[in-house]
């Protein structure tokens, strides 16, 4: 089990019950499932269906799913802000409606949801004082975090002046406040620019690094793929790719070979003297798919064959993996 | 002015049930609470699982309620300020404009200005307060849900029960600083519109000095003042609407003094600036600021003693009777006739020396009213006196009776008039059994009269064919006065109270539903509130089966009934399948559950304490405490209903 942040308490400090729990595993569902009813109690949407997940300590893990996939339903399930329909889903081996779990969870919605009178330095203020943070470390907190995120220059103004971008920042601060072990992040480069998308990535990779467990979704693959050790696929509800970044987008059925120093005779002759050849072999591997291609490939066929898991990965059909 | 409100807190308690009605609706309330529950969650996963669910949630209260933390709370309550701060600066804005528009219409003038001013100060600060009230806990919540802001909230280890409480805790403080800031300049507002001085429209010469022979004027009146030697033919200068008169009057020590008449609800000190040098006559005076019109008595009213009543009548014959009925059915008071054994006997308890400013002179309010049934002597108002005793037991032989002399006055009706009882009483009468009667006794009034805080008083009315109305409240000793503006703070803790029950009603709704909705509901629960005293007036009357009991007009249904169809009270419905689904309706149905959900809501009406301030008198402590212990109550119910509610709401559902 990870520790408790430095800032918690020592009274607020998590007391693990459960005799089940794996510290190394700090997200797990079974077979969650959310159906969206009417007033009359008559299911309108099944948004999530049965999913299974591990997500453990320390991996950075990407949802990726087009919109209405059931990303945010998940992660609003995690986050207590929807009751399952069924299955279960557990945080650090607690039930997601268990509040104490959120003492290690920090959140950064799709949108900055914050309060716009508030001003930079109230907003991180309020939200130390939700961790019961006493007022020195609150400080100390907020004057960092509003410095790393680069806004220093305007902490003191009300949020309604920012632009999104600036609002993004804040909403990043504010979900570091706790220096939490498990980070969950909505679109996290959604309204940023180009710089405040390396600066995103960069941050994460950072996070990763001091051991804290990281999911996103996103809808920007280039950016999943640039950090994400696993991701998860979904499509209309259901789970429909689940592994490593680099497996996954991995050739199977395909070699490439780098050399040096060849002739140019034996370049012409490569296909047959490539055993005999003087030349130095550097690498043999599978050429990589891009995640964009293996996203659209799963949609496609997730279209035409509806139901149907790991159906890329079967290694029959375009070849990938 | 009518006071009803004689309770004690424990009367309150325990004797009309306030206790019992609480347990009541807390239980109703908590099994309805479980029923609903499980019976939704049924629907959604199954009796077994809602089941779980319930109980998980109950349970789940326990760690919830003992794992707040101060610092979230009041985190949630600072930031529910924050949010409110440009609503509490316009409503601020609009009580100063209300103010300076009053300015134009309420003046110091009138019988009793005061009286003007408390009930528009009072009705603007509650009407203001609660809307603010409303505004503010209305839309908060619902706000936050659909702008997503919660989400950055509950996805910290915030406990429902803080995001709840932290609410009301903020929208309580802003609500207090404004209520606060609305009754302080309304005082002073008040204290600036009736404060006025005078000046003499002329000099007083001597032969403007009217002599007061055997009681009267030279011209047949009765001077304002008993003790008046002489009274000026000049008046002030008219100021406020109302101009002043002045008597030379005689003291006790054989001094003598100048004091103005009571006009318009007060009087002023005078000060003689320069005299007659022959006579001594005041010529010039100078006047203070009025006295008199902003005070709160603390009045001693009579009590029940075992078995017998505070107040009790006895007819011509001297038998027990309910009182005369002079045909004012809507009187208040209870009617004895004069020149006979009729009187009225007030119980008093707790009458102790210590209790009184000045022991000394015992002052005894009266506020009675008369009925004539001749003019009688047009100079002379209806006589009356009173009579002062111990109470001894009917079975002890051993303590005397002890009585004083009566004492005759003269009524003033439709004002408070003070007797001044002197604590040496003169020809007092003890009798005891077996012994002669002494007589011309000097009684002590706290040693003789009232040994043990005890005492009857008994009013007789002395004109025949006259008849004197009195009430339980409308004979009282008065103790002394206590400061008008702490009285006032009281009066203001009033409309705190009925603030907080609103806050609370509000954020309990906006829990669950949308902020108009949640605005319209809360609006609608105090106007229910308000009217619940009438609602379960007009339930025990339709549904008494005392025939002479039943009000004209039956319930809400018969009532809606007549109105569509133009249809006269009295008139009787036409016999019928219609009239008696009507009756069935509001007897079976509307009154009583109207009724039942009447005990449900506080009486908001009670909340208002105004009257007492505007007529005066010191707002009691178990009745302020009765109201600040609805709203306590009110708000802690509510809070809990709030609590369940929002910890059972899929917040990103909505």
């Amino acid at each position: 089990m990870a520790s408790a942040t430095s800032t918690a308490p020592a009274g607020a400090k998590l007391v693990q019950t459960n005799v089940d729990y794996d510290p190394n595993i700090v997200i797990e569902t079974q077979n969650l499932t959310k159906i969206y009813s009417d007033f009359w109690g008559r299911s309108k949407v099944r948004a999530l269906k049965g999913l299974d997940l591990e997500i453990r300590k320390g991996e950075v893990f990407g949802l990726l799913g087009p919109n209405g996939s059931g990303k945010s339903t998940t992660i609003k399930l995690l986050l207590g802000l929807l009751f399952p329909s069924s299955g279960r889903a557990t945080i650090f081996g607690k039930p997601t409606t268990d509040v104490s779990k959120n003492e290690r969870i920090g959140y950064l919605p799709e949108e900055s949801y914050l309060y716009r009178f508030l001003t930079a330095e109230e907003t991180l203020d309020f939200y130390g004082r939700l961790f019961d943070m006493p007022s020195e470390v609150r400080r100390e907190r907020a004057a960092k975090l509003i410095e790393k995120v680069g806004l220093k220059w305007a902490r003191r103004r009300p949020l309604r002046e920012y632009s999104k971008g600036m609002t993004r920042r804040i909403g990043l601060a504010q979900a570091l406040i706790n220096d939490p072990d498990l980070v969950l992040l909505d679109e996290p480069t959604s309204g940023l620019d180009p710089l405040g998308t390396r600066e995103m990535k960069d941050l994460i990779i950072e996070l990763k690094e001091q051991g804290k467990t990281v999911v996103m979704c996103s809808h920007l693959l280039a950016d999943v793929q640039d950090v994400c050790d696993r991701i998860a696929i979904l499509y209309q509800g259901e789970l429909k790719e689940l592994g490593r970044v680099d497996e996954l987008l991995e050739v199977t059925n395909q070699q490439q070979i780098r050399v040096e120093g060849l002739t140019k005779d034996a370049q012409a002759k490569i296909s047959e003297i490539l055993a005999q050849s003087g030349g130095k072999m550097l690498d043999v591997s599978s050429p990589k798919n891009t995640l964009e291609n293996l996203f659209l490939d799963i949609i496609r066929e997730s279209q035409t064959r509806p139901g149907a898991r790991g159906i890329i990965g079967s290694g029959d059909d375009n070849g990938t993996r | 002015m009518v006071v009803e409100e004689f309770r004690s807190v424990s009367d309150w308690l325990l004797t009309d049930g306030a206790l019992l009605t609480f347990v009541f609706v807390t239980v109703i309330c908590a099994v309805s609470g479980l029923l609903l529950g499980f019976i939704v969650s049924s629907f959604r996963h199954g009796p077994s699982e809602a089941f779980f669910a319930v109980s998980q949630t109950v349970f789940q209260a326990v760690p919830d309620l003992v794992g707040m933390r101060f610092r979230r709370v009041w985190a949630i309550a600072r930031l529910a300020i924050k949010e409110n701060f440009r609503l509490f600066v316009v409503t601020l804005a609009i009580f100063v404009a209300a103010l300076a528009v009053a300015g134009w219409f309420i003046g110091g003038g009138g019988k009793n200005p005061e009286r003007s001013y408390v009930a528009f100060l009072f009705f603007a600060a509650q009407i203001l307060v609660s809307i603010f009230a409303v505004l503010v806990s209305a839309f908060s919540l619902p706000n936050d849900i659909l702008s997503k802001t919660i989400y950055t909230v509950v996805t910290k280890p915030v406990r429902a029960s803080e995001i709840v409480v932290g609410r009301f805790v903020g929208f309580a403080v802003i609500g207090t600083v404004l209520l606060a800031i609305v009754g302080g300049l309304s005082y002073v507002f008040m204290v600036r519109g009736i404060d006025h001085t005078h000046e003499l429209s002329e000099e007083i010469t001597v032969d403007k000095w009217l002599p007061i022979v055997d009681g009267f004027t030279p011209d047949g009146r009765r001077p304002f003042d008993p003790r008046a030697v002489f009274e000026s033919s000049v008046f002030t200068t008219r100021n406020n609407d109302h101009v002043h008169r002045l008597a030379i009057v005689q003291l006790p020590d054989g001094a003598f003094d100048v004091v103005a008449d009571e006009t318009a609800g007060h009087t002023h000190s005078v000060k003689v600036v320069e005299s007659d040098p022959v006579t001594q006559h005041p010529k010039m005076v100078r006047f203070g600021p009025p006295q008199g019109n902003l005070r709160a008595r603390l009045p001693i009213y009579s009590s029940p003693r075992g078995d017998l009543a505070a107040l009790s009548l006895t007819d011509e014959k001297g038998t027990d009777t309910q009182g005369v009925n002079v045909g004012e059915v809507w009187d208040y008071h209870k009617y004895i006739q004069g020149g006979t054994q009729s009187t009225a006997t007030f119980r008093f308890s707790g009458l102790t020396a210590a209790k009184f400013s000045n022991a000394d002179q015992v002052n005894l309010d009266l506020n009675l009213a008369v009925f004539r049934t001749h003019i009688g002597d047009v100079r002379r108002r209806i006589e009356a006196e009173i009579e002062l005793r111990n109470v001894v037991d009917v079975a002890d032989t051993a303590t005397a009776q002890v009585k004083s002399v009566k004492i005759p006055f003269e009524t003033e009706e439709f004002k408070v008039q003070t007797l001044t009882i002197s604590r040496k009483q003169k020809n007092g009468t003890i009798r005891a059994v077996g012994q002669p009667d002494r007589t011309n006794q000097e009684l002590d009034f706290f040693e003789d009269l009232a040994p043990n805080g005890e005492l009857d008083l008994i009013v007789r009315c002395i004109d025949q064919k006259q008849y004197l109305g009195v009430a339980r409240a409308s004979v009282y000793f008065h103790a002394g006065d206590t400061s008008f503006g702490w009285n006032y703070i009281r009066g203001f803790l009033g409309i705190w109270a009925q603030m907080l029950a609103i806050i609370a009603l509000s954020i309990a709704l906006s829990t669950f539903l949308k902020g108009p909705v949640v605005l319209i509901s809360a609006v609608g629960v105090v106007v229910f509130g308000y009217s619940a005293n009438f609602i379960v007036f007009v339930a025990n009357s339709v549904l008494s089966t005392d025939r002479l009991a039943n009000m004209w007009g039956g319930g809400p249904a018969e009532a809606l009934y007549r109105l569509v169809t133009q249809m006269n009270l009295q008139h009787p419905l036409p016999p019928g399948l219609g009239t008696q689904m009507l009756t069935f309706v509001d007897k079976q149905l509307l009154l009583p559950g109207l009724k039942s959900l009447s005990f449900a809501v506080p009486r908001f009406e009670n909340f208002n304490l105004a009257n007492y301030l505007a007529y005066g008198y010191t707002i009691d402590n178990h009745l302020l405490m009765i109201n600040l212990l609805t709203a306590f109550t009110f708000a802690a119910g509510m809070m809990v209903i709030g609590y369940f509610c929002f910890k059972t709401r899929e917040i990103a559902a909505a």
